[in-house]
Parts: structure tokens; sequence; C-alpha cells
């Protein structure tokens, strides 16, 4: 069964495991299922809303638990967007944020400019970048190596590893205005990292 | 023709873009904008021909008329009998980043012109190079090959650039020759030529096009814009699908079509791409400064 990309939109061939024009990982059926009802679901149905806040709620247990970093900031700040909204009780809780998102800011396909690819380290325990099609990240740049980096959670914090690539990763840096070559970092929201020579990206908390 | 009428035509075209500013104001009110033709001079006839037919006034090219195509040599050749001819519409033509004999060695015009024209040619086309207006200004639209440089080039708020500035060091380099602007320093004007938007970023990040060139983000643009008492950037020197909107917010529109009024163009920036190599759509804008709207017009579409 063809499935349509939740990134881009794009309807993929049932043997595709990754978006042909974003390179985004086809979503489990479970997902799909989800995503769907997210879209279907009206903002002023009581029922939903309640059950929504109640996945809110353990999402919020399980951070507690010491998930991430990115996370547990992340639900920090929902929950003082809630504290703000007790006074406009009509508007449905802000979704769960599962994920940090490489935000594209450059790449050779121009397609992929402004694409936004999803990092879940809830289902992938190692989100591997490269060029080549079995990673979970695919950047179609030539000067990225076929494994270049990895990304996975260390003790609650979200690193980036670089697999000894080619041309190397680097995170903007705005002391100096350039980009500085990294083996491992952390990553954070804001953060611009480039992939190769070409693929420069920008980590966000919005989908 | 023989070789001397081709250094001819590249004599009096060096003249004719001598006694113009380095920064055109346009007086016209109907401009037909044509990007990036590399080496397809059927996209630049058609464009010539489409111009009588709307009735524009001017012509103006944003560059890069060399390289990658296999007709430079025409395709320059024929936008500057154009230019010289003196009829409605005028013909005005800007520098793009090929116009560059460095970058002419890498990407074909270099020998294209060598073996169609031989070595006298190349020397006239370094003079040529070194005369080209680097901008048009025509009311509070920007007409440039690339768009917004930068003094300080991070990602955080800075002075803007005025276009005075950019003029005067465009002044100096016309004074010394500059066939070259990759070899030389980075450069305001260099930067002009080579500098691409992106929405998702706020200032600047380096490009990964090379050393001394930027990505200018949204607040980059619209501080520019502000500064210089401008609304719009029509660009062109990247490969996108005809023709490309960055709205002020940062999102971006590919392959626009239809009436665009300048109250919705605010403090954005569209790039425009008339070349046939890249196997995309080629485009051209009609611009009405009078009328206060832009709207695309694609090349081979019934």
């Amino acid at each position: 069964m063809p499935w349509k990309c939740p990134v881009c939109g794009t309807e993929n061939e049932d043997d595709r495991e990754f978006c042909v024009v974003c390179g985004a990982v086809r979503p489990s059926a479970e997902e799909a299922e989800k995503q769907e009802a997210l879209q279907l679901q009206e903002p002023r149905d009581k029922h939903i809303e309640k059950v929504e806040e109640k996945v809110a709620g353990e999402e919020a247990a399980v951070v507690e638990a010491g998930e991430t970093v990115e996370e547990a900031v992340a639900v920090e700040e929902k929950a003082g967007e809630e504290a703000v909204e007790e006074v406009k009780p009509e508007q449905p809780p802000a979704p769960p944020i599962e994920a940090l998102y490489f935000e594209v800011v450059n790449a050779p396909a121009p397609d992929l400019v402004g694409k936004k690819i999803p990092l879940m380290f809830k289902v992938f325990p190692q989100i591997t970048i490269g060029r080549s099609p079995e990673n979970v990240v695919i950047l179609p740049d030539p000067t990225v190596s076929r494994r270049h980096a990895t990304i996975r959670v260390e003790d609650g914090r979200v690193v980036l590893i670089d697999l000894g690539s080619t041309n190397g990763t680097f995170v903007y840096n705005s002391e100096t205005g350039s980009f500085d070559k990294v083996e491992k970092i952390e990553l954070k929201p804001g953060m611009i990292v480039r992939f190769g020579e070409n693929t420069i990206v920008k980590i966000t908390t919005e989908p | 023709m023989s070789s001397s009428d081709y250094l001819a035509l590249l004599s009096k075209a060096i003249e004719k873009l001598k006694a113009q500013e380095p920064i055109l104001s346009l007086n016209e009110a109907r401009i037909l904008v044509v990007g990036d033709t590399h080496g397809y001079p059927e996209v630049t006839e058609w464009a010539l021909e489409l111009a009588e037919q709307l009735g524009a006034e001017a012509v103006l090219f944003l560059g890069d008329y060399v390289d990658r195509g296999p007709k430079g040599v025409e395709n320059l050749e024929l936008v500057l009998s154009r230019l010289l001819e003196d009829s409605s519409p005028a013909i005005y033509m800007l520098r793009g980043n090929h116009e560059d004999l460095e970058m002419n060695y890498y990407y074909g015009f270099y020998s294209e012109a060598l073996n169609k024209r031989g070595p006298d040619y190349l020397n006239s086309i370094a003079e040529l190079y070194s005369v080209l207006p680097i901008a048009a200004r025509a009311d509070k639209v920007l007409f440039v090959h690339g768009g917004v440089p930068c003094r300080l080039c991070t990602n955080s708020e800075e002075d803007p650039v005025r276009v005075e500035e950019i003029a005067q060091e465009a002044h100096v380099l016309r004074e010394e020759g500059s066939p070259s602007l990759v070899e030389g320093k980075s450069s305001l004007v260099m930067q002009a030529l080579w500098n691409d938007p992106r929405g998702s970023i706020e200032w600047f990040i380096p490009s990964p096009r090379g050393p001394g060139i930027y990505l200018y983000g949204r607040s980059a643009w619209r501080k520019f814009l502000e500064e210089n008492k401008l609304e719009l950037i029509i660009r062109a020197h990247e490969t996108v699908d005809g023709v490309l909107v960055w709205h002020s917010n940062g999102d971006h529109r590919e392959g626009v079509s239809g009436v665009l009024e300048f109250d919705e163009l605010e403090y954005c920036v569209v790039s425009v791409f008339s070349s046939l190599y890249h196997g995309r759509r080629a485009a051209v804008l009609l611009v009405d400064v009078e009328e206060g709207v832009i709207e695309p017009v694609y090349y081979n579409i019934e």
C-alpha cells in the first residue's frame, strides 16, 4: 500500500522505507493511524481533549524519569504555556514533543530546502545520518559520507557523533561566525549543523 | 562576421556600459527581468520577443550569460548586440557571478570562447566584466544577481549595508579592473553577486559556495530593505523551478505563477531562473513598477 510522507506529504511506493523526496523514515502503521486521527480531531470534541491531556500527562511522567534533556525543557515550557492558557481554557493543549527536527537550511537537492526531518529518538535508538539508503536520515549530498554521523541519547542528553566522515561534521559558532569541526557534541535547539560541505540544518523543536 | 567584428562588438558594448552607473536607476515602468540564461540563447531570444509582445519598456538581464550551457558566446553576443541597438525596449545588463574569468576556467566559457573566438576576445571579455553594472533600482525594487551583503557576517544583528556603499566599491573595482571577483578579497560587490537567501536563518552564516560568501536570513534582508528604503529584492543565481518567493516570515513558495501585488511582496526576496541546463522550468518576470505588480512567465508553456 502506498504511504504518505508525514514530513513533506509525498506519496511513496510501498517498497520504499524512506521518503523519496525528503528522506524521512516511513511511519509505522500505528503512527500513520495516530497521525490521521490527530488530523481528524475537532478541538471542540471534549472527550478527545481529555484523552489528549491524559497522553500529555503520561509524557511528562516519562520525561521525569530522565529520558532527554530537550524533552524535559520542552515539557517545562509546555507547562508554562498551560499555566498561561488557564485563562483561555478553550484552547487545546499543545501536542507532546516527541522529537527534535532537522530544518534544512541548505542542500544540493533544492526541494529539501525548508523541509523538516523528524529525529525520533524514541523510535530509533540510533539515528544514523548519511548518503546511503540504509540510514534513518538520508542526505542526498555527494560530500556527505555513506555513513556520516549518528544521533543517540546518552545520559539524558541528545548527542551527535561524527562517524569518521570524509568531509566532516560542523557546528556553527556564533562567536566566530564560522563552522567548527566536531567529533561529538550535545544537540540543542537553535544549533546550526553542517554535514560535509553542502548540507546545513537547523535544530528545532517545532514540527 | 569576422573576428575583428566580434572584437568591435565587445569594445562598443564596453564603451556603452562604462557610461552607465554601476548601480543603475531605471525610469521605465514595465520591465521584463531575465535571470541566469547560461549559454541558452533560445531563452534569451524568447525573452526579447516576449518583451515586445507584452509591451515592456525595458529588458533587464540579471547576469550569468555564459558557462554551463553550450552557447555562451552566442548568448552573450546576442544580448550585447541588442544592448547596442538603442531601440525599444531598452536593454540593461547586470553582472552575474559567472561574469568572472576564474569561474569561466572551471565552468566552460573560457575554452568555448578560446575555441570559437580566440585569445584577443578573452582579453576584451575581461574588460567587459569589469564594467558591467552590479545592481539596478526601480522605485522600491532592487535587482541584483545574488542579494544582500554583510560586513561582520555572523548570525546576529549588524548595521545593514547601504546600496551607496556597494556603489562606491563598484566604482573602485571598475577603475582597478576586476576580471575575476573570486580571486580578490571578499567584498560587498562579490557578495552582492554570490550570496543566497535562506528564510530559516535570521542573519548571516557562511555559504557552502565558498569563502567570503554568505547565506542571508529573513532579518538580514528585511533590515537591508528598510535601511535602503526598498521593499523587494528580485534576484537570480539559484536553480529554482522558474520563480521562487521568499516571504518576510521566512517561508518560501516555488514555481509561483499568476500576478503578485507589491503589497503581498513587502520585504520579500524573489528568485527567477531562466536557463534550461538544470532540467527544470525556465521563467522570466514582468515587473510593473507603476501598477505595483510582478508576473512570472514560463518558457515553453502553451
